[in-house]
């Protein structure tokens, strides 16, 4: 079953062509690492597919739906979930009043939707900072809210970018082993620089640069194609 | 509709508009700057307005004259306004900055209220009723005068920001604070003249108010929505667009007042506001 | 800017019990004079409750309200002064045309994406154009306005006796209060205030943007244009000038603001501080006019608002909830 398939997608900003043609599919229940040097269009492509940025051209299918051009909160009604790269809590709510608003998506009894919220901020770790304002959360904290939220308001798809960055060692270890327990039934996208996490979690890895999927595979075949490789650590003549 | 009724209606349109585009200079200058939208801007002016107008009771300081005094007083005031309060809020959201210079403005209006009183002010000099004559036209004297007044403080103005060195740390710092300090530039310094200097622009056009504009302590609103105006059509970045912005609203005016009437001009105004408002919010000559 | 709480504690439910059954006493120990001025401080904390709605829950900032208020007022008064309706039904129709005027703006500001300080500057210019246009439309009074007659018709909401008056705008002050608190505590409420604090994060998380503004900014015009409908029916005389003017906007921003905007009683209490201090103020023994002693209070107003605005962000109520961050200031 075809979680979503991404058929030829154009964005260009001004100047820049942000993305060039992408196209790949995801099976259900898979978890893919999009890799790739800063730049390489993996934000702006988590954007058209979250609906905040429209395409130029090319079609975003959910489940066989188009949702290309959709406003973003149909799409995330219609089962996709976004963590950002710099997280964007609702500063002056506290952690249970933010994915509140997640679980609203499914549950439009507030009484209801809260107590769905508590349960996700259980799993994420965060119940006992429930009431915690936004502002108050240190950034490791803020990417899990961030997680919850996303996760509170049930998506089938769910996008994450950079969950890792700006975390140390121990945290981007405990992130590592508590995703798999949260995203059991999801189809997941990760954008991620940490390579290990990526080798961990993902079962496929696409690789891009300046707009295009150039590689698509398996995990370890994917870094270790010379392409990649190229990309991130450069070769012999660029010294 | 005599011909030469439109043509006096442009040089109303267009001597009001410079004087308009100054009013708004300031204005444009901290939204720029430091992002900060200064609700208190219009009083500014008229706090410089009835300095001027002291000066001259007191003395007999001829209003034009007068500017030798509150720009340097304007600076000061400014920067103190600025240390004290504004520096606190240039990270906030706009509705915090608007509720924080709508508090400055309402301490300014009632200070002016306690002093002056409730009156409207004009200050007669010998040449107030004057009017010049030339052919059918009439332009007024004092109207003329701080029009070509405005026309050189804004020119100075963008010749400052154009060739000095304070003038460059400015722009820096508006196109992206960040990068400006990285490269070496104390924006908190570049914000603090800034802000002085906008001041500066309000005291000009506020001192050259009471030789023909009836002035009252109320009148910090009405101004400041012209500065807004002017800035919605002309664009912020650029001092050519507050020129232009101001020359529009200028002539704008004068053929809705033409036309109509001079209340009804006022409702014309705001509604190409409204229209630049949905096509085109950062004005003509800003970076959408 | 804060937040939805949980139902109240027991000794908060004694204190609110005490102070209904003392503001329903009030019209009995209060003379003529007091009473007006308890009438008027009622109407400002029910317009502040209004626009905390648009303003304080849902981030529109608008400063535009006085349209929506003299939309109640003239559509009412018009109906009853012409057509012999009575306020209480015209006060619904007066209602539905603030939601209307509002239902304009918010999908035009929706369709244009005009948002923060670019939403504020164009509900101001809704209010400078629609002035103008009521000042030289001799049919609807022009500048002169429209006068009310000076008599006793409860069925048209006319009294002579002021303590009924009280009542109704005491009446609306609580139903503003229950509007307000059971939106806190419904979707609408949460997802007013996730556009509030960011729209686009609101949005991936399937807040439906454009219709909570929708809904927000008609009911916070709706329950506005009610409040015209009473000041009409109150003080007998409808003017531009006066219920479009910038004044009674800045009350309700400023009582909101001060109050705590997004809590349910801080409009109230901001506001009631506002009207107890001016009376404070002529009170004192210093002999002052009451001219003096009104722009001595607004000066003292405008040193609050930069004050709270700086120190307490969230307002006189939501001080409790977080400290300032003293690393912000720094940052400048």
């Amino acid at each position: 079953m075809t979680a979503l398939r991404i058929e030829g997608l154009r964005k260009r900003f001004k100047g820049l062509e942000a993305l060039r043609g992408v196209s790949f599919e995801v099976a259900d229940g898979e978890v893919v690492g999009i890799v790739g040097a800063n730049g390489a269009g993996k934000t702006t492509l988590f954007n058209t597919l979250s609906g905040v940025i429209r395409p130029d051209t090319g079609s975003i299918r959910l489940h066989g739906r188009e949702i290309s051009g959709l406003a973003p909160h149909m799409i995330c009604k219609l089962g996709i979930g976004r963590a950002f790269q710099i997280t964007r809590p609702f500063l002056n709510l506290t952690c249970l009043e933010n994915v509140t608003v997640g679980a609203l998506n499914r549950e439009p009894r507030a009484a209801r939707a809260r107590e769905r919220a508590m349960t996700v901020l259980a799993q994420v770790g965060l119940d006992d900072k429930a009431e915690m304002l936004g502002r108050d959360l240190s950034v490791s904290w803020r990417k899990r809210l961030e997680l919850a939220r996303a996760l509170a308001s049930g998506p089938k798809v769910l996008l994450l970018d950079e969950v890792l960055a700006g975390l140390n060692e121990l945290e981007i270890n405990e992130m590592v082993r508590l995703l798999p327990t949260l995203t059991t039934d999801m189809t997941v996208l990760i954008i991620e620089h940490v390579i290990q996490a990526v080798l961990q979690l993902c079962s496929r890895a696409v690789f891009m640069q300046a707009g295009a999927v150039l590689v698509d595979g398996a995990p370890n075949e994917v870094m270790n194609d010379p392409m990649v490789i190229d990309s991130y650590l450069g070769t012999e003549r660029e010294c | 509709m005599h011909p030469l009724d439109i043509v006096q209606a442009l040089l109303y349109g267009v001597v009001y508009g410079s004087i308009y585009a100054l009013a708004a200079s300031g204005f444009a200058l901290t939204l720029g700057v430091m992002q900060i939208v200064n609700f208190a801007h219009g009083h500014f002016i008229v706090v410089a307005g009835f300095l001027s107008l002291l000066l001259f009771r007191l003395w007999a300081v001829d209003p034009f004259v007068s500017i030798a005094a509150t720009v340097p007083l304007a600076f000061v005031l400014g920067a103190a306004i600025y240390s004290l309060v504004l520096r606190h809020v240039v990270m906030e959201s706009h509705h915090t900055q608007i509720m924080v210079t709508l508090g400055i403005g309402l301490i300014i209006e009632n200070v002016l209220l306690l002093a002056f009183g409730g009156d409207l002010r004009l200050a007669s000099t010998g040449y107030t009723s004057r009017t010049l004559r030339l052919g059918g036209l009439a332009l007024s004297v004092p109207k003329v005068v701080a029009a070509v007044l405005a026309v050189v403080t804004v020119a100075l103005l963008w010749a400052m920001l154009r060739y000095t060195k304070l003038g460059k740390a400015i722009r820096a710092s508006t196109d992206n604070w960040q990068a400006a300090t990285l490269m070496g530039i104390d924006v908190r310094r570049v914000r603090l003249y800034a802000f002085g200097l906008s001041a500066v622009t309000a005291a000009v056009a506020g001192s050259s108010l009471p030789t023909f504009y009836l002035l009252s302590p109320f009148s910090g609103i009405e101004f400041l929505l012209k500065a807004f105006a002017i800035v919605v059509i002309g664009g912020v970045e650029d001092v050519r667009g507050v020129v232009i912005g101001g020359l529009l609203l200028g002539l704008l005016e004068a053929a809705a007042g033409m036309l109509f009437s001079a209340a009804i001009g006022s409702a014309f105004t705001f509604a190409v506001v409204l229209v630049f408002l949905a096509w085109r919010p950062s004005g003509l000559l800003g970076r959408a | 800017m804060f937040q939805v709480r949980p139902l109240p504690n027991t000794g908060t439910a004694v204190l609110t019990v005490t102070l209904v059954v003392v503001v329903l006493a009030l019209p009995m120990v209060l003379n003529s004079y007091y009473l007006t001025l308890a009438v008027s401080a009622a109407l400002w904390a029910y317009l502040s409750l209004c626009w905390n709605l648009s303003g304080g829950y849902a981030g529109l900032f608008s400063f535009g309200h006085t349209a929506f208020f003299a939309a109640g007022a003239y559509t009412s008064t018009l109906l009853y002064t012409e057509l012999a309706v009575s306020p209480w039904l015209g006060m619904f129709a007066g209602a539905g045309m603030g939601a209307l005027l509002a239902l304009i703006i918010a999908v035009l500001a929706v369709r244009y994406r005009i948002r923060g300080m670019y939403f504020s500057l164009a509900t101001v210019a809704v209010v400078e154009i629609l002035r103008p246009v009521l000042d030289t439309w001799s049919s609807v009074g022009g500048s002169t306005g429209i006068l009310l007659p000076l008599l006793n018709s409860p069925g048209n909401m006319l009294f002579i006796k002021r303590a009924y008056y009280y009542y109704v705008i005491v009446g609306l002050v609580a139903v503003a209060m229950l509007v307000t608190w059971m939106i806190a505590r419904s979707r609408l409420g949460y997802y007013a205030i996730a556009i509030r604090e960011d729209e686009t994060a609101a949005e991936v998380s399937g807040v439906p943007s454009a219709r909570v503004k929708r809904q927000m900014l008609a009911i916070s015009a709706a329950l506005t244009a009610v409040g015209g409908t009473f000041y009409a029916q109150f003080y007998l005389f409808i003017q531009p000038e006066i219920v479009l003017g910038w004044d009674p906007q800045m009350q309700m921003i400023l009582g909101t603001m001060v109050g705590g905007p997004g809590t349910v009683a801080g409009p109230v209490v901001g506001s009631l501080a506002f009207s107890v201090l001016t009376e404070v103020l002529q009170l004192l023994p210093i002999g002052w006019s009451p001219e003096i002693a009104a722009i001595v209070m607004r000066l003292i107003w405008g040193v609050i608002l930069v004050a709270v605005m700086l120190y307490l962000p969230g307002g006189l109520l939501g001080m409790g909830l977080h400290a300032r961050k003293r690393a912000r200031v720094a940052r400048a």
